[in-house]
């Protein structure tokens, strides 16, 4: 009997142990990552865990220091989220369990990063002191410092600011040396990294990568024109195109440095922002050279194209940054201007399009909207948001 | 691989390929040049270039004595003090501990008089990305912004 009775305890033990296993892993509680994102919250350091099925907020996770400028990518599973603040700090966040699973404050100052191919390793493009450090994914060991050491014009030795970071093929990251006027890359497949220096045009303020990996195209602030390095030469070197898109013209003051990010393209013509004109450039891809100038309400910030590459949203610099402009790429015109709010300063196209989630800082909302219909289908609250980005990121080059 | 230790001094290569030394580079000299040549600055200097910092700031000072002051101060202060962290943030940070800009925290802003913070606030500095905000602000709200940020009012209440 007494037998009995421990018999009946172990199976009633073992009931409620399965039970307690079966809790953490019903179809209730299990779920994917892929309509996972992160919003940052730039006064408040936080980040929000939004998903874009709903398009609903599941969580904060907070402690992530000065969020100015901060940017996010991707582990390859789409479960990390690793956030480049501008206090140097880098945080790997799990949009799972929504918490910190680690953080460094590995610089001074830092202004973005990237993943490498394999996702082994992050990188961190760094201002103070200048250069590029790279870590363990997993644990956020440091891996490599690469300092961006260059000689100044008198001779003396100095470090310069680094943009413009992107992973490549070839488990390579190659970034832009602001100070320097150079673009480097940074091979992770051997024994230690290699590094390789092109000279580059004048201040170099960002940079973004092809889809396909073959280009490499850094913005300049310091004369009019981008610097293209093609990866797919094994001796490349730098050509500089659209040299004179502004010839002969003032400059508009730059209230706020243009970002490129992501590729703007359809039918073999690029769009990206001119600096210190109220235009965005457009260029054939085939010879590089200038094919339009498309007039918009303001220096342009981000020029971003949807998914399927029909519509190109722009987003402006202080103080006409209250709207987005939305460029049909067929036609070159502008088919509508949208104001989300004061301050828009992000914006983030679902993986299929569908849908693009836009932040107001000033406005304290992100605003989602129909790609088709342009009507806001969703307002979320959230403290001065900034950057927009979801784990679709994760499996795409260059970002 | 060493995960903790690191490499600590890449091998750099292709050096030779591109020799850095046909990369003209000056100290701070990032600036807009229309030379046909990029890199040669030969004898035509850009404006902020040749200009030593202070001589431009005492331009910039005797600017502010033949500026008229505009009383018109539409922002309140909270708007100000939402630009300056934000809006000036995205370049200097938003503790304002630097960024692409310098840090504009008042240890940094130690040998600057607020005259000469209005001053830089107000034309911007040639050849760099500050610019001229003239256009966006009052000369009353110019003060007001160059004031405390030489007090560092408006950091308080940040745990920096």
């Amino acid at each position: 009997m007494r037998l009995g009775t421990a018999m009946l305890g172990f199976v009633l033990a073992v009931m409620l142990g399965l039970a307690g296993c079966q809790s953490t892993a019903t179809s209730d509680t299990v779920r994917g990552t892929g309509d996972l994102g992160l919003v940052i919250e730039r006064a408040s350091g936080s980040v929000l865990v939004v998903e874009t099925t709903g398009d609903t907020i599941l969580g904060r996770i907070e402690g992530l220091g000065d969020l100015s400028h901060a940017s996010v990518v991707f582990s390859r599973d789409g479960r990390y989220g690793y956030v480049f603040g501008r206090d140097g700090g880098l945080t790997k966040v799990d949009l799972l369990t929504q918490t910190i699973r680690q953080r460094v404050i590995q610089s001074g100052n830092s202004i973005g990063g990237a993943i490498s191919q394999d996702g082994r390793y992050v990188a961190v493009s760094n201002y103070e002191p200048g250069g590029v450090k790279v870590f363990d994914s997993e644990t956020l060991a440091l891996v490599a410092d690469i300092p961006a050491h260059y000689r100044t014009e008198d001779g003396s030795e100095a470090r310069s600011k680094t943009v413009g970071l992107v992973d490549a093929p070839g488990n390579r990251f190659v970034v832009s040396l602001f100070d320097a006027n150079q673009i480097w890359t940074v091979d992770m497949a051997g024994e230690s990294p290699s590094v390789t220096r092109y000279p580059a045009g004048k201040a170099p303020y960002d940079a973004l990568i092809t889809p396909d990996g073959r280009y490499y195209i850094a913005g300049l602030f310091g004369e009019d024109g981008l610097s293209l390095l093609d990866l797919w030469q094994e001796n490349g070197t730098i050509r500089h195109i659209l040299p004179a898109y502004g010839r002969g013209e003032e400059r508009l003051p730059v209230y706020k440095m243009p970002h490129l990010e992501g590729w703007a393209i359809a039918d073999g013509r690029a769009f990206v922002p001119a600096v210190g004109r109220h235009e965005v450039l457009v260029t054939d891809m085939a010879d590089w050279q200038l094919a339009d100038r498309i007039a918009v309400q303001g220096q342009p910030v981000f020029v971003m194209a949807s998914p399927d590459n029909r519509q190109i949203w722009v987003s402006f610099a202080h103080p006409r940054n209250d709207v987005i402009q939305i460029i049909d790429t067929q036609t070159g015109e502008i088919i509508r201007t949208l104001s989300p709010g004061e301050a828009v300063l992000h914006m983030e196209f679902t993986p299929r399009g569908e849908r693009v989630w836009v932040s107001a800082r000033d406005s304290g909302r992100v605003t989602v909207f129909d790609t088709r219909t342009l009507a806001p289908v969703a307002t979320l609250p959230a403290q001065s948001p900034s950057g927009v980005f979801f784990t679709s990121r994760a499996h795409t080059l260059g970002l | 691989m060493q995960a903790t230790s690191g490499w600590v001094c890449p091998k750099i290569s292709g050096g030779a390929r591109f020799p850095l030394t046909k990369v003209k580079v000056q100290a701070g000299a990032w600036l807009h040049d229309d030379s046909e040549t990029p890199g040669d600055t030969m004898g035509r200097k850009p404006f902020g270039q040749s200009l030593p910092i202070l001589a431009w700031l005492a331009l910039a000072l005797l600017l502010v004595a033949s500026m008229p002051v505009v009383a018109d101060s539409t922002s309140d202060e909270s708007t100000l003090r939402n630009l300056v962290l934000q809006d000036c943030g995205s370049c200097h940070g938003m503790t304002l501990g630097g960024g692409l800009g310098p840090s504009l925290k008042p240890a940094a802003l130690q040998r600057l008089p607020v005259e000469a913070i209005a001053a830089v606030i107000r034309e911007g500095v040639p050849g760099t990305a500050m610019p001229p905000w003239k256009a966006l602000l009052s000369e009353p709200e110019i003060r007001w912004v160059s004031e405390r940020l030489k007090s560092g009012e408006l950091l308080a209440g940040q745990n920096d």
